[in-house]
């Protein structure tokens, strides 16, 4: 493995100072918005008193870094308060929420790579051609219409008008009944399969279909431009020249040599929209009602729920920067020029 | 009576381009005898590159063979189905490239190159039948530490050594003839010098015809037996490497062999042609190099010079040996 000792402790200062970054940004951010999240905690209609009291215990009378002082000395020691919405620990929610909302990412991404590489591909290698075109309109199509337009009209068309699939939930809670289904990790799909429960594994699967889609058509159109532009460049290299020249076969120019250098950059290129695409999973989860992160992290943005908002934005760096560092190791792993 | 490895007749190419139709190369003919060596000769943009990437089917998308014949081993490659020609480009011709670090894939050893091209060139199917061919091609270039080259990525060795790894797959096939596009421009003197060593002991060894595109009289002069001087995609000179250097008869060659600089004669400017090559998407009427020429004639300018036979294999297309 072409991966030092010296890169991964790069990378682990770098996670500390994004997340501590992140932290104090959202810190600021939540606290200078002029709202008065201590009606929340207060409950219905409440008294000045309780008012007062509930000002008092979330410490919201202090001046600002008073109240990032308290905030990160809790953070640190695991403690990353209790969401104002669901009086459970932020942690907790948020652990029981990724899984759904990786398994719709992981899904999403599955569907984009497999569909956006080969069209890529095949355009560079038919390049200006009548399909280059028509695979140009669908891949710009898919990188520009917004998310929650599509989700909604998806939506009403495949789930409303023609009912072909399931326009929201997970899975149907009768069906985890009736087959006494118990997951482990949180990720349906990999859970029901493992447990051979494949009635739930069939029902999940139906339901993750269309948000799934939603959710990939960014990332679709974006590694099938990004999959064309690179490959028509290494085809025109003066490698895949001589590659040719000395006689190797054009099957095997293209689909062993120009492929390989191809997936470097455009895996990296995927990297980098992961965290659009979380954005696109804040939509599609509202819309699908799909019990992840993004759902969790909308309703907390609606109600001010300021530790439950906090603990969200930090998750999504630290992913964000888990994912980029993969992509790194897969780069290097890819072209032996890079060293890490 | 032997067939020669490689015949080329009246060869012209065109390059179709947005500003034009480039015609790069125009009525050029030579042929390399087994064995031989035949120095194609020429300013950088005189279509030198464009006839060796023909010789070998490698000619990029936008190019057209509009007339002419390419034979090797007697089979006009230019009528052959695409199928076919896959079937003799880098088995029967095989070619070598100007910038050895640009020539290999840079995810690629090059073992696995090297490999693949034995095996779907020469059909071998097992692995170490195939590896211990790998590695004799290495030796054969006289690589040190064959076994390391083998697994070693194109950035991890020197451009010396990527020539010769290039010359070990060209040649990995046995190929009857060699097209090498000025292998030595990119490398300095003294690995200069063992490159072209290489080539002429392995030319002679396995009697490969060797057509050898440089721009450099002085490699021209190390290697070659026959020498064909190009001017704008024309053939101007050609003949004997000896006849043509001593006592040249084209004002363009003239000219061109003034211009070596010369370690020995450090006096006065060094010497250039003046002018530049003509647009060769708008020749002129009559001899490409009249322009440039200092002893242009009335006739030059409106009638192109034939290529006329001066002296026995010494050829010439000027005006002033006509007749």
């Amino acid at each position: 493995m072409p991966i030092s000792r010296e890169y991964i402790i790069k990378r682990l200062i770098l996670l500390v100072v994004v997340v501590f970054g992140v932290l104090i940004i959202t810190f600021v951010i939540t606290r200078v918005i002029p709202a008065r999240p201590e009606l929340l905690w207060a409950g219905a209609h409440p008294t000045p008193e309780q008012l007062e009291k509930a000002r008092k215990e979330l410490h919201l009378d202090e001046p600002i870094y008073v109240q990032l002082y308290y905030y990160l000395a809790d953070f640190f020691r695991g403690n990353w308060g209790v969401s104002w919405r669901t009086r459970q620990p932020v942690l907790q929610d948020i652990l029981s929420a990724l899984p759904a909302t990786l398994e719709l990412v992981i899904v999403a991404f599955i569907i984009a790579i497999a569909l956006g590489v080969p069209l890529g591909a095949i355009a560079a290698l038919k390049r200006n051609t009548w399909i280059d075109h028509v695979i140009r309109i669908v891949s710009v199509l898919g990188a520009s219409v917004p998310v929650f337009w599509l989700a909604l009209i998806l939506q009403l068309v495949l789930s409303s008008w023609l009912g072909i699939l399931p326009g929201a939930k997970r899975v149907d809670e009768l069906v985890v009944y009736e087959t006494g289904f118990k997951p482990i990790t949180g990720f349906i799909l990999f859970d029901s399969l493992i447990e051979g429960n494949f009635e739930v594994f069939v029902n999940a699967l139906h339901h993750i279909i269309l948000p799934a889609i939603v959710l990939s058509f960014y990332p679709f159109g974006l590694s099938a431009r990004m999959t064309r532009a690179v490959m028509t460049e290494v085809l025109s290299e003066l490698y895949t020249r001589s590659a040719l020249a000395w006689g190797l076969p054009r099957r095997l120019v293209i689909y062993k040599y120009a492929l390989k250098n191809t997936l470097a950059p455009v895996i990296a290129s995927l990297g980098l929209s992961f965290g659009y695409t979380i954005i696109g999973a804040f939509m599609v989860e509202l819309i699908f009602v799909w019990p992840g992160i993004g759902l969790y992290a909308a309703m907390a943005l609606l109600s001010y729920d300021y530790p439950a908002i906090m603990g969200c934005v930090i998750v999504v760096a630290i992913i964000y920067t888990v994912i980029n560092m993969i992509v790194d190791v897969v780069h290097a792993i890819i072209d032996p020029r890079v060293k890490l | 009576m032997d067939v020669k490895p490689l015949v080329v007749e009246n060869l012209t190419i065109h390059y179709y381009t947005l500003e034009g139709i480039v015609k790069a190369v125009r009525n050029v003919s030579f042929s390399v005898e087994k064995g031989e060596s035949v120095c194609l000769v020429g300013e950088s943009g005189s279509g030198k590159s464009t006839i060796g990437l023909a010789i070998v089917g490698a000619l990029p998308g936008n190019a057209r063979i509009v007339s002419g014949r390419i034979l090797v081993n007697g089979v006009d490659v230019l009528r052959l189905s695409q199928k076919e020609l896959e079937k003799i480009r880098g088995r029967e011709v095989s070619i070598i490239f100007q910038d050895p670090a640009a020539s290999f894939n840079p995810l690629f050893t090059i073992g696995q190159i090297l490999s693949d091209v034995i095996k779907y060139k020469l059909n071998v199917k097992d692995k170490n039948e195939l590896r211990k061919l790998a590695l004799s091609a290495l030796r054969m270039v006289g690589l040190p530490d064959p076994e390391r080259i083998y697994n070693s990525y194109p950035h991890e060795l020197s451009g010396g050594m990527l020539q010769r790894a290039a010359i070990a797959v060209a040649l990995s096939t046995k190929p009857s003839v060699l097209v090498a596009d000025e292998p030595t421009t990119m490398l300095d003197v003294t690995l200069q010098a063992q490159i072209l060593d290489l080539l002429q002991d392995l030319r002679r060894k396995l009697g490969l015809a060797l057509v050898f595109i440089t721009h450099n009289l002085g490699v021209a002069a190390a290697i070659c037996d026959k020498i064909l001087v190009i001017y704008a995609g024309s053939m101007v000179e050609y003949g004997p490497v000896d006849e043509v250097l001593t006592s040249p008869l084209h004002p363009y060659t003239k000219r061109l062999l003034e211009c070596v600089p010369r370690s020995s004669a450090r006096v006065g400017r060094l010497k250039y042609i003046p002018g530049s090559l003509p647009d060769l998407r708008k020749l002129p009427p009559g001899c490409v190099f009249a322009p440039r020429c200092s002893e242009v004639m009335e006739v030059c300018k409106s009638v192109e010079p034939r290529i006329v036979e001066v002296k026995p294999g010494h050829m010439v297309a000027c005006h002033k040996y006509s007749r």
